[in-house]
Parts: C-alpha cells; sequence; structure tokens
C-alpha cells in the first residue's frame, strides 16, 4: 500500500487520486459495467434464439431500431456502441477537468482529440 | 449456432490471455485467429479486433488510473496525432487490397517478435544496485536529469510520478523529446487503423526510450492511450458496416476476460524462456498469413 503521504504528494501533483484520475477512472468503470450488461444480455439472447455468426457485414446502427422488439443483434449494437463511447467519454471528463484547473495546454489538447473523435462519430452515424 | 458464438469467445480469451501475457494486447492474435480459423475476410476481423482492443484497453486502464501511473497529460498531447493516423488508417483500410493488409500485418508481426527478442536480451544485462528505496531514488533522478535539447514549452505538461510497489518509493519523472513522440504517434495510430492492433508495440519503446519515461509509465499510459486510437477507427469500420455485433460482441467479452487472466499470470509466469515461446509464435502466424493457410 502507498504511504499516505505519498498519496498525497501524488494528488497534489495531480496524479493517482487527484479529481482528473478520479473522474476518468469513474467514467471508465460506469462504461465497462454498462457495455458488458449489455453485450452480455445480447449474447444470451443470440444464444437463446440460436443466432449464428454469419460472415455477412451488419450495420449495427440499422439493427438499433430493432430494440423494442428485444433483437439480440440490438442489444449487441447498443453495448458496442456503449463500449466505444467509453474513451471518448473519459477525454471528455479529462478535458473537463483540466480546463476546470486552468490547465490551457492540456484542456486544448483533449478538446482537438474530441474535436476529432466527433467528426468520427458523425461520420457513423451520419454517414 | 450456439456452439459457433461459445467457440468463437473461447479463441478470443485465448487471444486476449496470450496478447496480455506477451504485453502485446489481444489484437495481435485475434485477427489472425478470425482469418485464419474462421475465414473472415481482414476488414472484418480488424473491426471486431479494435472493438476488443477498446475493451481489453478500458479494463486494464481502470487499474493503471488508480495507481496514477497512466500520465494523462501526456496522452491527451500525443493522441491528437494518434487519432488523426487512426482514422486515416481506417479510411485507408477500405480501399487496400486485402493482400495488402495480410502482408503489413505480417510485417508488423515480425517487427512485433524482433522487439521482443531485444528486450529478452536487454533484460540480460547487469541487474540494478541498492536496495528497492535507492532504486527508486535513482530512477526518477535518471528521468529528471534534465536533456541535452532546448527545455520545451511542454515541459511542465510531460511531468508526472507515480508509486511504484516494487521499488517501494514515489518515481518522479520528465517527458522530452515530445516531436519524436508525437510522430512515433501518428505511425501507432495508423498501424492501429489498418490493422486493428493497439498500436503499443509501437508506443512503449518509443515513450520509455526516447522520450525517457519509466517503462511502467509508458506501459500504462500507452493502454490508455490505445482505446482511444482504437475507438477513432472503430468508428470508421462502423460506418462502413465493417463491425459485425454478431461476430465482435463474442470477441470483445472473451478477449477482455482472457486479458485480465493473462496479466494476473504474466505478472508471476514472465521469463525469457516464454518471450522465446511467443517470438516463436508470432514468427509462425505470420508465415501462416502470408502463405495465406487456414
Amino acid at each position: 500500500m502507498p504511504d499516505p503521504a505519498e498519496t498525497q504528494h501524488a494528488v497534489r501533483e495531480g496524479g493517482a487520486g487527484s479529481p482528473l484520475y478520479r473522474g476518468v477512472h469513474q467514467v471508465f468503470a460506469v462504461g465497462m459495467v454498462v457495455s458488458a450488461l449489455l453485450l452480455g444480455l445480447g449474447l444470451i439472447l443470440s444464444l437463446l434464439a440460436g443466432r449464428t455468426l454469419g460472415t455477412q457485414g451488419v450495420k449495427p446502427l440499422a439493427l438499433l431500431g430493432n430494440l423494442p422488439s428485444g433483437d439480440p443483434g440490438a442489444f449487441l449494437s447498443l453495448g458496442l456502441l456503449a463500449l466505444l463511447l467509453t474513451p471518448v467519454a473519459g477525454v471528455l471528463r479529462a478535458t473537463l477537468q483540466l480546463a476546470r484547473e486552468r490547465q490551457g495546454l492540456n484542456a486544448l489538447a483533449g478538446l482537438a482529440v474530441l474535436a476529432i473523435l466527433t467528426y468520427g462519430i458523425l461520420r457513423a452515424f451520419v454517414g | 449456432m450456439a456452439s459457433g458464438i461459445l467457440a468463437l469467445m473461447g479463441i478470443a480469451f485465448v487471444a486476449g490471455f496470450f496478447g496480455s501475457m506477451a504485453g502485446l494486447g489481444g489484437g495481435i492474435f485475434i485477427v489472425p485467429a478470425l482469418t485464419l480459423l474462421y475465414h473472415y475476410p481482414m476488414r472484418y476481423a480488424v473491426a471486431a479486433s479494435l472493438a476488443a482492443v477498446v475493451g481489453t484497453s478500458v479494463s486494464g486502464s481502470l487499474h493503471f488510473l488508480q495507481a496514477g501511473q497512466s500520465n494523462l497529460r501526456l496522452a491527451l498531447f500525443l493522441e491528437v496525432l494518434t487519432t488523426l493516423g487512426a482514422m486515416g488508417g481506417g479510411v485507408a483500410a477500405a480501399w487496400l487490397p486485402e493482400r495488402a493488409l495480410v502482408i503489413l500485418f505480417s510485417g508488423v508481426m515480425f517487427y512485433t517478435a524482433w522487439t521482443m527478442v531485444r528486450k529478452a536480451t536487454r533484460g540480460r544485462a547487469a541487474p540494478p544496485q541498492g536496495t528497492a528505496p535507492q532504486q527508486a531514488a535513482q530512477a526518477s533522478q535518471a528521468a529528471l536529469d534534465p536533456p541535452s535539447d532546448p527545455p520545451s514549452p511542454w515541459a511542465a505538461s510531460l511531468r508526472g510520478s507515480y508509486y511504484d510497489p516494487a521499488l517501494q518509493g514515489q518515481v518522479a519523472y520528465q517527458g522530452h523529446h515530445l516531436a519524436a513522440g508525437l510522430a512515433a504517434s501518428v505511425v501507432g495510430g495508423m498501424v492501429s487503423g489498418l490493422l486493428g492492433i493497439g498500436g503499443g508495440v509501437i508506443k512503449v519503446p518509443v515513450m520509455n526510450v526516447i522520450m525517457g519515461l519509466p517503462l511502467k509509465a509508458a506501459t500504462a499510459t500507452s493502454t490508455f492511450m490505445v482505446g482511444i486510437t482504437a475507438a477513432a477507427s472503430a468508428f470508421v469500420y462502423f460506418a462502413n458496416g465493417y463491425l459485425n455485433p454478431y461476430l465482435a460482441a463474442p470477441v470483445v467479452l472473451g478477449a477482455v476476460a482472457g486479458a485480465r487472466v493473462g496479466s494476473a499470470v504474466g505478472r508471476r509466469a514472465s521469463s525469457v524462456a516464454l518471450t522465446w515461446v511467443f517470438v516463436v509464435l508470432l514468427a509462425f502466424i505470420a508465415i501462416q498469413m502470408l502463405a495465406g493457410r487456414g
């Protein structure tokens, strides 16, 4: 276990236990649990429905529309989406914290990463 | 067919287990498993592997963030160009011939095997001297020694420290040579987007050897970065219809579980002999892929 004095030093330095690290950790933990639950549920439904793996391309976005009917593919797609959005949410959380701490250069880098990721997401959703 | 999904999960578990044990991430074994054993086209295998890389990265980062070993500020700087490279790789993968992707992947596998050989042979150099806390102090001093180039305006952002339980002390370091790190980030991102691997095999040596980060900090920072990088290119594959949820979901769940077990076992079982087993395995798979056997 780290020495409490060393842990305090690390917090002051913005390392382990600091709001920045704690915030990103929380986002990652929530994202991991949500996506694992959705993927797990989707897989169980797939097994019950006797789905095959298939080798054809599937547009996960098109499958999302089948969510109300309990389609396994919709749950799997939602789980994948939650998983892919988790690092994006982590970057967003880090950028907000860095901006709050007035670390301009770092917040700017975070914003640039977010802008690039948002472009990719828009391309995936809007086409 | 239920057994198909469960078998795929099992194969992804084994790929995640060995990839994590070798410190390479699951992607390097998932793509060959899907192309050689299941005969999936390379792009579908890459897309599923990218989703698995995001899963193993997020899961692995949970520990590193709690321990404070990831350098989030440095990661964000490097990710600016890495995500651009990753998206470029994802776009290029859509128009490159399948055979070119296979040849590139095999090349990266040979390169990975070569870096593992170098690491194994270098690891037999003189062992560190002194008690654990003295080694921590020496490591901090060595990392904080000013580089030969002029101080960078980003220097304050590239500083970090973490508690190393093995050395029983705080290790402080100062990253430098940001330009080299950024250049390697573009290459790492492109390789990740094109081939569905994390790209840590490029990032970790650059951060450790060129940028002067301790190996633990470099590994933890790379683990955090590869998830963002893989997500960036996975969205491109998503848009192009290559991300098949019935294929990707079992691969993600299997690989994440395998990586967790693999990293726990790897910490205890790391040895030079094991490294050589992985080197031979990587070379064998690369040759199989080049030969187009399945």
